[in-house]
């Protein structure tokens, strides 16, 4: 198991209200997991503890073989990188390629090989053109994706995505997207992506639902994306594939041109 | 007649050879209206709309709002302007800053002037109009959600009572159902007072949705300006700007493709599909 959480109850302050309630779950290397829900309902909250940004109110986070404490958080952390919502937020460099080298620069990599590794990193997420560029002249989607560069950069094995879709024009979005599925296909690192897109979690090998701190929902992307009323409850909706299955499944057409309908949308839907 | 665009120009600098808008001529009433400016990221669709209510000022070309006429003159007092013409920005929440929701919310019509008493009848009609519950009135604006915040910045604008309400992708950032939750009351705004609405989406399902006219700007230029329609039923426009297709559009098109349904008008939106599949049975 790559990340494992158990038991995890968090809250900013005695009096108030848990974020987390008594949250569990594991995640394989290598694999991808999707936690969707609504604003507010702790999401973000889970990507800060497990980059050890905040600490649990009470229970267990390991990554690895190892538990995640004050003592071993700094060591740790240099297995993880998170890309966070707003791109604006976490360019460092003044140019791409300073931003890049950055994490190299921390990892302590020998000035000779530093231009080399930066070439590399800046190909693997199609910015080579770019490494000069001032970010202000960068689009949403290019700036993420300098930052994937610097996480690569880093040899991270466990990538957070935050939101990191919520702020980019459905281009960007789109390349993101794309980036997020060469990471997991090819480069087998282990991705949690923290949503509200939906069809972000289409491709994940698991997917969560999580509302007021709580897990509402787990399974495969299709074993949860069709669960209407929970997800409904959840502030979240049926993409529309799904919700014209659930509308068709309730109808009175014939059966057999249920099927012929529903799986035709099925395989559209997860092929979009 | 609300705004007025006749041939209008604008760069940024004198010199620069790139135009951010290009002989734009638009006219948009100053009622009932509800219209969409869709485009690339960069394509001049912000531009535009600042230039709706004197934030920018055209290099060339004449700009009217409600009769005004939109010059960049040391004495032109741009207040009237902007009392027609209420624009809120990406991220409004952002730009909270008071101590409880309603202070913020009065700000705005304080700030045109109005006695502390007016800003707060007001401020208490537009948080009304906009969903915000009385018991979050005297609260911190810090501690509502996103989506509230969010709320709280567009019933800020709309306490000035403009005619025109321009929004920038207010839907950006939001969960499915909090996006149309505010889809919904925007709606219900426009037919309560009859408010002439226009905003800036990305989101085709949200575009075709809910507008009726739809701008497209594609650098710089304004190169559609029609019904919704017209616009996704024509593959050669969205190809050539770049659009993409709201989901369900894209799904009647394969099912077509592979035979199950058939229909002359694209269906656009889920219910349009729904409703085709549900008339028609499979297509034999």
């Amino acid at each position: 198991m790559f990340v494992k959480l158990e038991n995890i109850n968090f809250k900013y302050a005695n009096n108030e209200d848990l974020i987390l309630n008594d949250l569990s779950f594991e995640l394989p290397k290598g694999c991808m997991l999707a936690i969707l829900g609504p604003n507010g309902s702790g999401k973000s909250t889970i990507a800060k503890l497990i980059m050890g940004l905040l600490k649990p109110t009470s229970g267990h986070i390991y990554i690895g073989d190892e538990e995640l404490t004050e003592k071993s958080v700094n060591h740790l952390r240099k297995k993880l990188s998170i890309i966070f919502q707003n791109p604006d937020n976490q360019f460092v460099g003044v140019t791409v390629k300073d931003d890049i080298a950055f994490g190299l620069e921390n990892l302590k990599v020998e000035r000779s090989k530093m231009q080399e590794a930066v070439n590399q990193y800046a190909q693997m997420v199609d910015m080579s053109e770019y490494l000069d560029a001032n970010p202000e002249n960068l689009s949403g989607g290019q700036k993420q994706r300098v930052a994937i560069a610097g996480a690569l950069a880093m040899q991270t094995d466990l990538i957070i995505f935050d939101e990191a879709t919520s702020m980019l024009d459905p281009k960007g979005t789109k390349e993101i997207i794309e980036m997020i599925k060469t990471l997991k296909n090819s480069h087998q690192k282990t991705i949690i992506t923290i949503t509200h897109n939906l069809e972000e979690a289409l491709f994940a090998d698991k997917v969560m639902v999580l509302n007021q701190g709580k897990i509402v929902l787990e399974g495969t992307p299709r074993e949860v994306l069709k669960e209407k009323t929970i997800l409904e409850a959840s502030g979240l909706k049926l993409i529309d594939g799904l919700f014209l299955i659930d509308r068709i499944n309730n109808s009175a057409l014939e059966e057999s041109q249920k099927k012929v309908l529903t799986d035709k949308l099925w395989e559209l839907t997860f092929k979009m | 007649m609300g705004i007025n665009f006749q041939n209008v120009d604008f760069k940024y600098a004198k010199k620069a050879s790139k135009k951010q808008l290009d002989n734009i001529n638009l006219s948009i009433d100053a009622q009932n209206e509800f219209i969409f400016i869709v485009g690339h990221t960069g394509s001049g669709k912000s531009t535009l709309v600042q230039h709706m209510n004197a934030l920018l000022f055209p290099t060339s070309g004449k700009i009217k709002i409600f009769d005004l006429n939109v010059v960049r003159k040391k004495k032109t007092p741009l207040k009237p302007i902007r009392k027609h013409v209420g624009l809120v920005f990406q991220f409004p929440e952002y730009q909270v800053f008071e101590t409880t929701v309603l202070d913020d919310i009065m700000f705005g019509p304080k700030n045109f002037g109005q006695t502390k008493e007016q800003a707060r009848s007001q401020a208490l009609e537009a948080a009304k109009l906009i969903g915000i519950s009385d018991d979050l009135l005297e609260r911190s604006p810090f501690t509502l959600s996103g989506g509230q915040m969010r709320k709280v910045a567009i019933a800020g604008i709309l306490a000035v009572n403009p005619d025109i309400l321009i929004l920038d992708e207010p839907t950006v950032g939001l969960d499915p159902k909090t996006k149309d939750e505010l889809m919904q009351l925007l709606v219900d705004i426009q037919q309560k007072t009859n408010k002439t609405i226009i905003m800036i989406s990305h989101d085709m399902n949200i575009v075709s949705a809910f507008a009726k006219r739809i701008l497209v700007m594609h650098q710089g230029k304004l190169v559609f300006d029609g019904h919704k329609d017209d616009l996704f039923a024509s593959h050669e426009l969205l190809d050539l700007y770049n659009l993409d297709l709201p989901t369900s559009a894209s799904l009647a098109i394969q099912l077509k493709k592979a035979g199950l349904i058939n229909y002359d008008k694209l269906p656009l939106t889920k219910e349009e599909l729904l409703e085709l599949i549900l008339k028609e049975g499979s297509y034999e």
